[in-house]
């Protein structure tokens, strides 16, 4: 019997094969197709060709012997209905296999960088429609109902698996993730749902194929209705069934991914995840912020107001009605980096792709206006790179700092006017720093300390730094702009050093230089990472990944001293925590803790 | 003693609505030659074809001997459905492959003069009866299954196919089940009558037996109607009564000419009694 199975088979693929290398050759020669080579004729046709080939392997179970008149004969011989089954449906489930393993060395060989997708989504499409069409072989006897009942099985079935992902999404509260079926065949839909299709295709075709197994086992001549009957009798339960699992399966695989935490200055907690938007929690409530956008880095808050720099835009928030705002988007084909707030200007540079048609760009909050200084101009030509780290008045004009980096030209400061005129201050060894009155720039050895007498910044002090300690800001981590400190007076800044390759781990060097003084002193008492969130507000952060904790210190005239520590997992992630001017906020799974300085005690957020 | 060799418990099925067998119970012995008769809808060859395996019944059982193999029965039905684009060789290829069969007797084939090349769907249907025959010949059935295939073929084909299917019976060497609606060439096979009516065996006896209890009344006049008439038969000048059961006792009440009949003609009468009987409903 395997024998006669086999036989048929082949001789079925026989003609299938002819057909599959004649058309495209038909076509070449005929020239209906002219100026193709024969490959680029040949694989659309055996790739298209490939579905009905799995269809109708699916479909002809029973085609010989019907058209042969040969059903009563067949189901006369002595093997039970599943081993009948088992020697028909082997062969042909081989040739399917035989069949898609060429295509894939001829589909990979074109080394397609997409591949992968449209890969997956081809052969999903290719064994539903030979599992679908083998399980529904014995509903008819007419193969043309059978055909179309197999086809519209595919569609249903294709549409089902679709329409679940979609619900899990949109059940879950995704708003910004479009299912759109292009998806499938170039790539960009989620890492998890590419995992979840196969099983979730697998689960929807079970239903099918036990219910075929089952209701087989009494295949007899009766009529179709009969056999049906009973097809439908186990199909119904188990396809609801697999419905409701895939349901639940996709709804639990389907994942928002990571989200951003951000702890405000007066203790409101933003949560940003580009599937649903802004979440804000307040401690009693959650407002949800429809307001799509990849990315979300808070620069600034004042007033109530959250500054966050986008993927591509910058948004305002207002922490107090809970609306958002874009409030600049670069035109096409520009992008920007670092914007930075002061007082109510955000500055930031912009460029064309390339690096090209350089802009220092004012955005004027209350107006909306903006106005850009062109920064392709003579002076500033060959400086590869060009930063702005501080902002400040002088005699009634205002100025923005900017360290250029060029390799050929070196290092150095410049300060670009408002007008646009730049005027280059001196060199610097390394990244500058503006701590009104004083320009902190770097020389060999010395941190060269200026001061504006008469228009013009002066050399007041070079202080030796033999050791090369590097003074970013008021800590080690962000640097910040003059005018947001108002009247305070800075006495004194912290500057790092790394240490050797062995050592890094321990954290940098630490050290103070007194403004008052111009002393560096050599700081022991340290801990890993020095964060500072305003005068007098230093704290270090120290983590040990393979005990899984981190400590926060407050660090207050030269020592250190424990707040708190945390028990964390630093397996999936080595950021499972943000540290932020009000407090840290804390994931730890599914959950999220936050914590407010300066004792870092709990606080509860409902519905977080 | 023979022992059973097919048990048949409460073999029930439908097909849509129309229960087409009804709770059947049946024991086959081993040797043994039955005939199944029965107006046409009554569930005979369905009731083979649950044998045969063809068919799967709804409710009930059949049980072979643990000494019958499915290889040892064999089935042929009015049908002849056979792979009809296959050679004869090949077909005989495939059946010996499929059944195992070492040796393959062509002798029917050679006495029809059949070339083993042509395809069996070219064969008629006498010459295709025969050819399956010698298939299921080879198998050496121990279970025989004949499903109304005597009209369908011509008297010499049909004097070779009983000569073979006698020589199978001689012996005890194979159990015949056999559904016919002609009795006249066949009515020394049987030994044991079956008679179906709306998917049960209304009708259960030896063909001796049976002889004995239905007898045949000619009268010009009304016969009394308390006597068991299961068919009246008006002819010009006469009427037949066919009375069953028939004894000695019925006789002494109901004094009549009884003359016997034979097998084709008790078919008959149960057959045409049936047909009454759904006329008077």
């Amino acid at each position: 019997m395997l024998k006669k199975e086999i036989s048929d088979v082949l001789r079925h693929n026989f003609f299938f094969i002819l057909l599959i290398l004649l058309l495209p050759a038909f076509l070449v020669v005929a020239r209906i197709l002219p100026n193709q080579s024969y490959f680029s004729v040949f694989f659309p046709i055996f790739q298209f060709l490939l579905f009905f080939w799995a269809f109708f392997m699916g479909i002809s179970l029973f085609s010989v012997e019907r058209g042969q008149r040969g059903m009563e004969y067949l189901l006369s011989l002595p093997y039970s209905r599943y081993k009948l089954l088992g020697m028909k449906i082997l062969p042909r489930f081989i040739t399917i296999l035989i069949f898609y393993v060429i295509f894939l060395i001829l589909y990979l060989g074109e080394g397609s960088n997409y591949a992968a997708f449209a890969l997956l989504s081809f052969s999903v499409i290719y064994f539903s429609i030979f599992l679908i069409s083998l399980s529904l072989s014995t509903c008819s006897d007419n193969f043309l109902v059978l055909f179309v009942i197999s086809l519209f099985s595919l569609f249903i079935y294709l549409a089902l698996a679709y329409f679940i992902f979609w619900a899990a999404i949109k059940a879950k509260g995704f708003i910004y993730y479009t299912l759109r079926i292009s998806r499938f065949f170039t790539g960009e839909i989620d890492t998890i749902l590419v995992m979840l299709i196969p099983i979730i295709g697998l689960l929807l075709l079970l239903p099918l194929m036990v219910a075929s197994g089952l209701a087989i086992k009494k295949f007899d001549l009766r009529p179709s209705r009969v056999y049906n009957k009973r097809y439908l009798k186990y199909f119904v339960p188990l396809f609801l069934a697999g419905v409701i699992i895939s349901f639940l399966l996709a709804y639990q695989g389907v994942d928002f991914g990571y989200s951003y935490y951000y702890l405000t200055q007066d203790l409101k907690l933003i949560e940003h995840n580009h599937y649903f938007g802004f979440k804000i929690y307040d401690g009693k409530d959650v407002h949800k912020i429809k307001i799509q956008d990849y990315d979300f880095d808070p620069f600034a808050e004042e007033d109530n107001y959250v500054y966050a720099e986008s993927y591509d835009s910058i948004l305002k928030i207002n922490m107090s009605d809970y609306e958002a705002e874009i409030l600049y988007h670069p035109p096409k084909g520009r992008h920007f980096t670092w914007p930075r707030k002061v007082g109510k200007t955000i500055a930031f540079m912009e460029n064309k792709r390339g690096y090209s048609d350089r802009q220092l760009v004012l955005f004027d909050i209350p107006t909306q206006k903006v106005s850009r200084i062109p920064l392709d101009i003579e002076s500033l030509k060959g400086y590869s790179s060009l930063s702005l780290f501080g902002a400040d008045k002088s005699k009634g004009k205002e100025f923005w700092f900017m360290f250029a980096w060029s390799q050929t030209k070196g290092r150095g400061v410049f300060r670009l006017w408002e007008d646009g005129k730049p005027e280059y201050i001196k060199d610097t060894q390394v990244f500058p720093l503006y701590i009104r009155p004083y320009l902190i720039t770097y020389s060999e050895n010395e941190i060269v300390i200026s001061k504006e007498k008469e228009g013009q910044f002066e050399t007041t002090r070079k202080v030796p730094n033999s050791k090369g300690y590097i003074f970013l800001g008021m800590g080690y981590w962000p640097w910040f702009w003059t005018e947001d400190l108002g009247d305070v007076t800075i006495k004194e800044i912290f500057g790092h050093k790394y240490r050797s390759k062995e050592e890094r781990e321990k954290g940098p060097l630490y050290a103070r230089l007194d403004l008052e003084t111009f002393e560096i002193e050599e700081l022991s008492d340290t801990k890993k990472w020095l964060y500072c969130f305003g005068p007098n507000e230093y704290y270090f952060e120290d983590k040990d990944y393979d005990a899984g904790t981190f400590a926060i210190y407050r660090f207050q005239e030269g020592r250190s001293e424990l707040i708190r520590s945390f028990r964390i997992s630093f397996k999936k992630t080595f950021y499972p925590y943000g540290i932020f001017e009000g407090g840290i906020v804390l994931e730890r799974g599914k959950k999220v803790k936050v914590y407010a300085f300066p004792d870092l005690r709990e606080i509860k957020f409902k519905k977080l | 003693m023979s022992q059973n060799i097919v048990d048949v418990e409460n073999l029930s099925l439908k097909i849509g609505k129309k229960k087409v067998l009804n709770n059947i119970h049946l024991q086959l012995r081993k040797g043994e030659a039955v005939v199944i008769a029965g107006r046409n809808g009554s569930g005979k060859t369905t009731f083979l074809k649950c044998l045969a395996n063809v068919i799967f019944p709804d409710k009930g059982t059949i049980t072979y001997s643990e000494k019958v193999s499915k290889e040892k029965i064999g089935f042929i039905s009015d049908q002849v459905s056979l792979l009809e684009n296959y050679s004869l060789k090949q077909g005989i290829d495939f059946h010996k492959d499929v059944y195992q069969i070492k040796d393959f007797d062509d002798s029917l084939l050679r006495e029809l003069k059949l070339d083993l090349n042509q395809k069996i769907k070219n064969l008629s249907a006498g010459e295709r009866i025969l050819f399956h025959l010698s298939l299921i010949m080879a198998q050496k059935p121990e279970i025989l299954l004949v499903d109304e295939i005597i009209h369908a073929i011509d008297p010499y084909i049909r004097e070779q196919f009983l000569e073979a299917v006698i020589d199978l019976l001689e012996g005890d060497q194979v159990t015949l089940v056999m559904i016919n609606h002609t009795f006249s060439e066949i009515e020394k096979i049987p030994e044991r009558v079956l008679i179906m009516e709306k998917g049960q065996f209304i009708v259960d006896e030896k063909s001796e037996a049976l002889g004995e209890k239905l007898k045949k009344v000619i009268s010009e006049t009304e016969i009394s109607e308390e006597a068991p008439c299961i068919f009246k038969r008006e002819l010009s000048h006469f009427r037949e009564y066919y009375i069953y059961p028939y004894s000695e006792e019925l006789k002494g009440k109901f004094p009549y000419d009884y003359k016997d009949v034979n097998l084709n003609e008790i078919i008959k009468a149960f057959i045409g009694g049936q047909y009454a009987q759904k006329r008077n409903q």
